[in-house]
């Protein structure tokens, strides 16, 4: 025998009841109410941590019952979905859950969020790219940019200079070069996703020949050709989408900090690849690859003691330069 | 308010809730891996334990409430608000004559669809083995969602209050319970003066935040020198430490005096539903609880949940005429869960 509350589904009315097996049939009996049913026709609900268990009946009447041992022991193996509610109350089976959604969340960010932005950037239409670029140069040149004080005729000569450049495979690289000055970026280069690149003043005086500018555009050229500008949009807005259904219900303020930390080891990656095909192209047009190493560690001179200021160009913190420049002597007597 | 003429059987029902963190934190694990390893399929039906894991664990009056939606018919319903805002993402990113035509489209579907999700929610929901419902017009939906929602976009949120005032009002004097219904009386002018101090403090954080910062960028504009990094980064902090401020402490005070003035304007037939939620004590739970989840990485969450619920579903009591036990019940057909999602996804507060 077991206690319950029943409630006949017509009125809230409570009555107290004791329950019992009666062969196949559910046996219940209360001041003013009896009544017998086939345990078939009852829909009971699972286990779920230590809530009452339910008993439904088929005209909408239910029975609550708080005792939980009594009530397995009355309709043991009753109710589906019991596996559930033993793996939430195992403390092992937990502990294990835990450790696979680390896991799992863990893979998703090294693997799949990535994946998922290289997908996004591919299939991004040519309009849009276009319309972000020029997006982007306009709010570049109203914060941090200042107009070249390059004469047009060294600014022409390098534009020249520039159709030298030849892709791996021999054929002409589709590009925009532009120049601005800058009094907050130092030294400096980037590209925009519709293959516009913009080279600082404060570079061009840097560098001791065209080459090594060319060296430059080959990079930056290299960040075109892999999309990385669009892959790293793409990566901040889906770490940041993770991080807010995860620390969702708290605060969407906490949701931001990852996604900082996680675009700073991205665009790691993404330098190597660009010297990688800086590299190669440079190779592929006749100018020696080393100009890329040697503008490297003059980047490292101007940038040892201050801090990286986070844009996508070559600016980096010191001992990455040194590293990256290190890393393309490597490929240089490798390839050679 | 407090008269002494008080009739003898009036008594007092509190609400509990008697969920426990550490059982919630085994079932959100659990949910958490479903969803994963199912990349999301198991979403719906860890939505319906999840609810089920609060109702079941809420009691009144020594019963418990019950839901029972079906992981199916959400499952629907998430599907059709994912579609609703793809739409409106590209809709609204890529300007043209289609952005007017999807705007037009969800605005006329969502009242349609925010009025089911009310629907959906209550009807799903049981106490004692009686359903509640939700009766409002379609009709009503519209001129709520539609006109004071856009009356509130239109007047930069200063209409706000009226249109908080005018959604409680069509969702709880529509709700019943059985044959019982609820009622609402709270006028206009107390949401106001309710928000009133919220929206004074909101100008002026909105001011503290981003005049300094316009001033700055502004006097480095005019003089052509770069900005000090020291200023710039003192602002940067400033500026977080307003914007947290915000979050942090406003939220939960605005929750709580909010929840208050609507619960307490709540009726269930003769009997008044009371609502005491004390507003810093609310603050301290809500940012003690965002620091415990920042520290553990999220693990604090069911824990956090589950405080959060037993604090201020504690606060809250029915002031019964005569007793429960007289309500009975009041048929009302089945629903598809069509909405329900969708007011999940695009924001909007139809919470119980
Ligand atoms: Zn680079």
């Amino acid at each position: 025998m077991v206690a319950g509350v029943f409630f006949d589904g017509r009125s809230a009315q409570r009555h107290d009841v004791t329950l019992s097996l009666d062969g196949a049939q559910l046996y219940l009996r209360g001041a003013g109410c009896e009544r017998r049913d086939a345990v078939s026709v009852l829909r009971i609900s699972a286990p779920l941590g230590r809530t009452p268990r339910l008993i439904r009946y088929a005209d909408g009447a239910v029975c609550e019952v708080r005792d939980a041992a009594g009530f397995d022991a009355l309709l043991e193996s009753q109710g589906q979905g019991r596996w559930l509610h033993r793996a939430e109350s195992s403390a092992r089976i937990v502990v294990a859950s835990l450790l696979l959604v680390a896991a799992l969340i863990a893979a998703g960010l090294y693997w799949g969020v990535p994946l998922a932005a290289n997908g996004v950037a591919a299939e991004m239409p040519a309009s849009l790219v276009r319309q972000f670029s020029r997006q982007t140069l306009d709010v570049l040149d109203h914060q941090w940019l200042q107009p070249s004080t390059l004469p047009s005729s060294r600014q022409d000569a390098l534009r020249v200079a520039a159709q030298r450049l030849r892709s791996a495979e021999g054929s002409p690289l589709a590009f925009k070069l532009v120049f601005r000055a800058s009094k907050t970026m130092g030294p400096n280069a980037f590209a925009l996703p519709d293959g516009t690149i913009v080279l600082l003043d404060e570079l061009v005086a840097l560098a001791d020949n065209d080459d090594e500018l060319m060296a430059v555009v080959a990079h930056e050229l290299g960040h075109v050709r892999h999309r990385h500008g669009l892959r790293l949009m793409a990566q901040g807005a889906a770490v940041g989408l993770l991080a807010t259904w995860w620390f969702g219900d708290v605060s969407t303020l906490l949701a931001t900090a990852p996604t900082v930390l996680a675009q700073a080891h991205y665009s790691r990656e993404f330098e190597t690849e660009a010297d990688d095909d800086a590299v190669r192209t440079l190779r592929a047009s006749g100018i020696a690859p080393e100009c890329l190493a040697t503008l490297l560690r003059k980047l490292a001179v101007t940038q040892k003691g201050r801090e990286s200021q986070g844009f996508g160009g070559l600016l980096d913190s010191h001992p990455a330069l040194l590293a990256r420049a290190r890393r393309v002597d490597g490929e240089v007597s490798a390839g050679r | 308010m407090q008269s002494e003429q008080t009739p003898a059987e009036r008594t007092v029902e509190a609400l509990r809730f008697n969920g426990s963190g550490r059982e919630y934190f085994g079932i959100w694990i659990v949910n958490l891996l479903l969803t994963l390893v199912t990349l999301g399929l198991y979403s719906p039906w860890a939505k319906v334990r999840r609810l089920q894991y609060f109702y079941r664990n809420t009691e009144l009056a020594a019963s418990t409430f019950d839901y029972h939606g079906r992981p199916l018919a959400i499952f629907w319903g998430r599907l059709l608000a994912i579609v609703m805002l793809v739409v409106y993402h590209f809709a609204t990113t890529y300007l043209s004559i289609w952005t007017v035509v999807a705007l037009i489209v969800i605005g006329l579907a969502l009242p349609w669809l925010l009025h089911n999700a009310i629907r959906f929610r209550l009807h799903y929901s049981s106490y004692r083995g009686l359903r509640f419902s939700f009766r409002g017009s379609r009709a009503q939906a519209y001129v709520v969602f539609l006109l004071y929602g856009l009356l509130t976009f239109f007047t930069a949120y200063l209409a706000a209050p009226l249109f908080h005032q005018r959604l409680k009002r069509y969702q709880h004097n529509n709700s019943w319970f059985g044959a019982t219904p609820f009622s609402f009386d709270v006028s206009v002018g107390r949401f106001y003066r309710a928000y009133l101090p919220f929206m004074i403090a909101f100008a002026l954080l909105f001011v503290a935040a981003f005049v300094p910062l316009g001033l700055v960028i502004a006097a480095s504009k005019h003089s052509g020198t770069k900005p000090d990094p020291h200023t710039v980064q003192l602002m940067m902090i400033g500026f977080v430490a307003i914007v947290m401020f915000g979050t942090l402490v406003l939220t939960p005070l605005w929750q709580a005096v909010i929840q208050n003035l609507i619960w307490s304007g709540t009726k269930l037939g003769p009997h008044q539903m009371v609502s005491r939620v004390s507003p810093w004590r609310l603050v301290w739970i809500q940012l003690s609880n965002a620091v415990l989840v920042m520290i553990t990485l999220g693990l604090f969450m069911p824990w956090a949940t589950v405080r959060a619920l037993r604090y201020r579903l504690g606060c809250m009591h029915l002031e019964t005429q005569g007793t429960l036990d007289a309500v009975i019940a009041g048929g009302e057909p089945e629903i598809g869960a069509f909405g329900e999602e969708t007011a999940d996804v695009f924001n909007i507060d139809i919470g119980l």
